[in-house]
């Protein structure tokens, strides 16, 4: 019972304090939600860039030039777009089920490691070699999260910490298979890099999406993932299982649902998602596995998740943004003398602003409202008698 | 200062919680050294309005009179303070804390300004004990505690705040008949010392017997207030509902055919290696129902929890259900077989709050019946049957799509019972149908679970309320410290026999 | 190879840097058991311990003093721990979103002011930036081993372990410690026997801040007198876990961080044998891992049992 009412705390649905919203309320609610957050964003972000000493204005074009001011700019938002809607899909697919998955990063390792490695041994008819790279490296990170799912399960360990524990594992063990074991590749300038693998045979290289930006297939992947996260849940008796898995085990349980299997498909799902992730980030974009690259991935994905609500639709849109804002900062630390760092530090914020609780804000201010109202009322009511 | 005749006073009390209007004009006096009763059905704001006076809720407006005098409560401290005590129906107590943190917790006496002087509380708690005659374990962890003795630590607990008016909110729920008998010569012995107690209940038999005055609420607001002399149980329950009802169901001649489920030497462990049931043995025919009464906590909801496939019998255990064995087989199984199944945990095993009507309406009927898909979920099929729960059934909904936490408890346990009902099981397990829920709901659920019987569907009622057990079922069984004891037929035992076998005071009944 | 292994693994320097490189995790987590205690999911340690660790650079540097330095670093924790209190208890937003905002922005605002004030990136090294003095004990110099161990350590070394039995007191012996607890496992009957809930967490989220910041001002001012970018590098996150896996019992937590020191302390000596540090600093985690799994060993009751 106490180990429940802590898990409260970890919940993303948030507190209602009255269920039956009206539908205008949800629509108040919303607007009042992104509209503060939205001027709270643009007064930091406005407010950062003038400390300095440079033009918001100016920094704003700038990162409208670095993501859509040429096709190149655009390439590159959507090269940024894709590894965020993916690392926030699987952070949907946890934390929509109750799972609280924070060994992503992890697993985005393991899963880009493996692709690194098979990508350097093996030599396969391009598509093919693609797939097979892909695959493993999905499994790789389906298997990297077996390990906190079982303890889960079967020996109620929080997967809170376990996850956590494994993103170090995985930093560490890829550090050393990669500095110890392969003793490093050689880099694009022929020397040897200890911090990272060799690169990628050409036949495993992700084609382009957009030909000559940095927008390779990896995007519309993205794309169809979440899609298809949303048939689950919206359409398919499994994705109603794994939902009231996740909001309500004891019920699911009760109901008939083969929760530990069901358990074990979020979990491993949510796994696999992260481990493409980081394989399509190998393949498609750096063409080698390097040490450190998922860092803050995970944190990334999850923050993501949050401002879309847990709706893989508006993940999309979402992670788009994020593309543009990532994509744009570089090119304003170019033309401004702005700091790219900035433009983090403004988007983390949006994510502080977003993790308000507005409607609670809003139904008390609506609750204050209709009391104050029969006050006024009643004093009238006898002031008139 | 002014009027001292009544120790508390509260005038024009209103509370809304939304839209909801949980206390309107409220006013209650009450004197002192009395038993005083508040009754109403569940919702009628008795609750909410102890919740004000402890300061839990602010009131939006009215005020509140102690010994003739207007306070204003800062927070709840400032009502412990004032001698104002609470003990709730779900018991305030902390899980993994001893007995005695759990007493003192809030108000520790200190010594050296900042460490907390055990032996200091240690004394006057055994002080409270031997004046009022507690007889508690102090240095035992809560949870290891039965139901009985935690409701005598939360006493102890109130009057070692220093309470001069105690509220009991629903205090006899979780006890026996016997229980009760304890409680309420504890009550008398705390008004013979001058204390004041507040009881809420809708038992009406009870609040008759300790009461001295009998306020009726009834949607928030006072209905009506009585002497126990002047009414009786039909006019209090007349005035509480605004109509006539009978707590009586229509018993019929059941129809019994072929045994159905045969259960042999059931024994079940809890996660703790603690053995909870013993070697029970029991069979239930078609039309047939059989009742287990017993006291919380008897190992009830381990027997259900393994006839379900929740948990997992100890060995030499045998559960036969229509000629197959499903001793060890999982729920899903049972809802394939059909087995119906109405937790007692409503919000918890029977339904998700979170979610929508449909999607709560169609669990268990997804897999029992399942869709024209076999992967896709047909909202057409899905709102038709949570259509034909909500008419059947009477559920008060907006539309399909509201969230369950929006509607009530007695409408979520009609659409739990409606949704397990409808789905034309062979054998029923429902346990406590009723808890919470007002008289007209409970009256709506008797008569549908014995229709269920005349169809000839088995059911397995389990009930902490021993009337319910003893109205409804047909052979009636007692569950004692894990294990089962004859009650006889259908009124061939009286209540008090049958609540001497729940404390285990006739163990060779068997 | 092994004997030169063992030797290293127990000699005296192996323990001395144990206890030094626990200290971080020991400030943070005596300061912060409290808030765990209380039933708060506070992620924002690495954040306190980022930021503290610049601003304690900086007030070193400005004012030559280590202990305004640290005077700063608790400042800045005890701000950092306010903005969180302020999303979680008075904004009610989802604690993990909010802390996670928290650790993202302190890498990125540290680097930038990084940039600002001291024009460089990656590492910040002033001579105007002042560290403790180890404090030499003459008392301790005939007490052979031990003398090796504790003495010649900065006063934050002795104060992290009088902490721990401070600690200790306040979380069993104190209303303080009881009523955090009790809020912790019920809250709702923790407000009726009068406990200001909200009051109660803010302490214990003001110490948590405060001592974390200590633990991040001694990362930099305990000798080495530089930041670097993203200096606890994940230290934050162990101190949390030591705390979740210590249970808020700080006696336990104690050991847990001696854990993770003397793994951290192992990666240094054994790393100059060229061993692969990587598998030694991965044992802690990994031990922690198989320490809940024996821990769990106990509950399993097989599949059909699960209660998640």
């Amino acid at each position: 019972m106490p180990n429940n009412e802590k898990r409260k705390l970890f919940n993303f649905f948030p507190k209602k304090l009255s269920a039956d919203l009206e539908k205008k309320d949800k629509r108040n609610i919303l607007i009042f939600k992104y509209t503060t957050s939205l001027i709270l964003f643009v007064v930091a972000g406005a407010l950062l860039v003038w400390m300095q000493d440079e033009s918001p204005i100016e920094a704003v074009k700038g990162i409208w030039k670095g993501s859509f001011g040429s096709l190149t700019a655009f390439g590159n938002t959507l090269r940024w777009a894709a590894p965020s809607i993916l690392t926030g899909a699987a952070a949907i697919v946890a934390f929509k089920a109750g799972v609280n998955n924070l060994g992503i990063e992890g697993q985005v390792a393991i899963g880009g490691f493996v692709a690194g490695i098979l990508g350097v041994f093996f030599e396969f008819p391009p598509v093919v070699h693609i797939l097979f790279i892909l695959i493993c490296a999905t499994l790789s990170g389906l298997l990297w999260s077996v390990i906190p799912a079982i303890l889960r399960l079967f020996f109620k360990v929080d997967e809170f910490i376990t996850t956590m524990m494994m993103n170090y594992v995985a930093n560490y063990l890829t550090q050393y298979l990669v500095q110890q074991v392969l003793a490093g590749g050689l880099d694009n300038w022929g020397y040897v890099n200890m911090a990272s693998t060799p690169t990628i045979n050409g036949s495993a290289y992700l084609p382009d999406f957009i030909p000559d930006t940095t927008a390779t297939l990896a995007v519309p992947v993205a794309f169809l993932i979440s899609f298809a996260i949303a048939f689950l849940y919206r359409y398919t008796v499994e994705g109603y299982e794994l939902k009231q898995v996740g909001e309500n085990l004891k019920f699911a349980k009760a109901g008939g649902v083969k929760v530990v299997q069901q358990y074990l498909i979020i979990f491993l799902l949510s796994g696999a998602i992260a481990g493409l992730c980081g394989g399509i980030e190998v393949l498609g974009t750096y063409h080698k596995f390097n040490n450190g690259f998922a860092a803050n991935m995970g944190w990334e994905g999850i923050s993501i998740a949050r401002i879309a609500e847990l709706n893989p639709v508006g993940l999309i849109f979402v992670g788009f943004i994020w593309g543009v804002l990532k994509a744009g900062s570089m090119q304003m630390e170019r033309m401004v003398g702005v700091n790219r760092l900035t433009v983090q530090i403004v988007e983390y914020m949006f994510v502080l602003f977003i993790s308000i609780d507005y409607e609670g804000i809003y139904m008390r201010h609506k609750d204050r409202k209709n009391k104050k109202a029969y006050l006024e009322s009643h004093k009238e009511a006898s002031n008139n008698a | 200062m002014g009027n001292s005749e009544y120790i508390l006073e509260m005038r024009n009390i209103r509370k809304t919680f939304g839209e909801l209007v949980a206390n309107d004009n409220v006013n209650l006096k009450v004197r002192k050294g009395t038993v005083h009763s508040i009754i109403g059905e569940n919702g009628a704001g008795k609750s909410t309005l102890m919740n004000i006076l402890t300061d839990i809720h602010k009131a939006d407006s009215g005020d509140i009179l102690l010994n003739g005098e207007k306070v204003h409560f800062k927070n709840s401290l400032d009502a412990a303070r004032r001698g104002i005590g609470m003990i709730y129906q779900e018991f305030m107590l902390y899980r993994d804390l001893s007995v005695f943190d759990n007493i003192i917790l809030g108000f520790e006496k200190k010594k050296w300004g900042f460490i907390i002087d055990r032996k200091a509380c240690r004394k006057e708690i055994e002080r409270i004990c031997s004046e009022y005659s507690f007889n508690i374990p102090l240095d035992a962890i809560v949870k290891d505690l039965s139901v009985a003795m935690l409701q005598q630590v939360e006493i102890v607990k109130v009057l070692y705040r220093g309470a001069d008016i105690i509220i009991m909110d629903e205090p006899t729920s979780v006890l026996t008949p016997q229980g009760i008998q304890g409680l309420f010569r504890a009550i008398r012995n705390l008004v013979g010392m001058g204390k004041t107690i507040i009881f809420i209940s809708h038992k009406l038999k009870e609040v008759l017997e300790i009461s001295d005055y009998i306020t009726i609420m009834n949607h928030g607001r006072v209905v009506a207030e009585v002497l126990p002399n002047e009414v009786d149980e039909a006019k209090l329950a007349s005035l509480m509902v605004g109509r006539d009802v009978i707590l009586q169901a229509n018993k019929v001649e059941p129809k019994i055919g072929d045994v159905l489920l045969s259960v042999k030497g059931l024994t079940v462990k809890d996660k703790d290696e603690i053995v909870r049931v013993k070697n029970v043995d029991f069979e239930i025919h078609s039309g047939e129902i059989l009742g287990i009464a017993g006291v919380a906590g008897s190992g009830q909801q381990w027997i259900v929890e393994a006839l379900f496939g929740l948990r997992r019998p100890e060995h030499g255990s045998q559960i036969i259900f229509d000629g197959k064995d499903i001793t060890y087989v999982s729920p899903r199984e049972h809802r394939l077989d059909g087995i119906g199944y109405v937790p007692q945990d409503r919000m918890g095993s029977g339904v998700n709050a979170k979610s929508s009507l449909w999607e709560n309406s169609i669990m268990g009927y997804h897999i029992a019946h399942g869709f024209k898909n076999k992967y896709l979920v047909d909202t057409k099929q899905a709102n038709e049957f949570t259509d034909e729960i909500v008419e059947q059934f009477d559920v008060r909904r907006q539309a399909n799509k509201d969230k369950v936490a929006a509607l009530s408890g007695g409408n979520i346990q009609k659409m739990v019972v409606g949704r397990e009902f409808l789905q034309r099981n062979k054998l029923l397990i429902i346990e406590d149908p009723t808890r919470g829920i007002d008289v007209g709901a409970i009256e709506f659920i008797w008569q549908k679970i014995i229709d269920l019987a005349q169809e000839g569907v088995a059911v397995l009622l389990i009930s902490h309320e021993l009337n319910e057990v003893m109205q409804l079922s047909d052979t009636i069984k007692v569950i004692y410290n894990g294990q089962l004891y004859d009650g006889g037929r259908h009124g061939e035992l009286t209540e008090e026999e049958i609540g001497l076998i729940m404390l285990g005071g006739n163990a060779d009944a068997k | 190879m092994l004997k030169e292994i063992l030797r290293l693994a127990f000699s005296v320097s192996t323990f001395a840097s144990t206890f030094r490189l626990a200290c971080p995790l020991l400030f943070g987590s005596m300061g912060g058991c409290y808030n765990s205690a209380s039933g708060c999911a506070n992620l924002s340690y690495e954040a306190v311990m980022l930021y503290s660790c610049f601003f304690s650079v900086l007030g070193s540097y400005i004012s030559g003093s280590p202990w305004v330095g640290l005077l700063f670093g608790m400042g800045i924790g005890i701000f950092i721990s306010i903005i969180f209190g302020t999303m979680s208890l008075v904004f009610h937003s989802n604690m993990i979103i909010a802390a996670i905002a928290l650790n993202s922005t302190a890498w990125a605002v540290t680097t930038l002011l990084m940039v600002i004030i001291f024009g460089v990136r990656g590492t910040v090294y002033n001579e105007r930036i002042v560290s403790f003095k180890p404090v030499h004990f003459k008392w301790m110099e005939n007490l052979g081993i031990f003398n090796k161990i504790f003495n010649d350590n900065v006063i934050l070394v002795y104060i992290a372990f009088c902490l721990v039995i401070i600690a200790y007191i306040v979380m069993y012996h104190t209303p303080f410690g009881l009523r955090i607890r009790g809020i912790g496992q019920n809250e709702k009957a923790a407000q009726t026997a009068g406990v200001d809930v909200n009051k109660y967490r803010w302490i214990s989220l003001i110490l948590m801040g405060a001592f974390t910041g200590i633990s991040g001002t001694f990362l930099t001012l305990s000798g080495i007198s530089m930041f670097v970018e993203n200096m606890p590098a994940g230290k934050g996150f162990l101190t949390m876990i030591s705390i979740t896996i210590g249970r808020f019992n700080p006696l336990l937590i104690f050991l847990i961080c001696l854990l993770f020191g003397y793994s951290q302390a192992l990666v240094l000596v054994l790393g100059t044998l060229s061993l692969p540090t990587q598998i030694i600093a991965m044992i802690p985690y990994v031990a922690v891992i198989i320490v809940l799994f024996i821990d769990g060993l106990k509950k399993f009751k097989g599949v059909a049992d699960i209660e998640v």
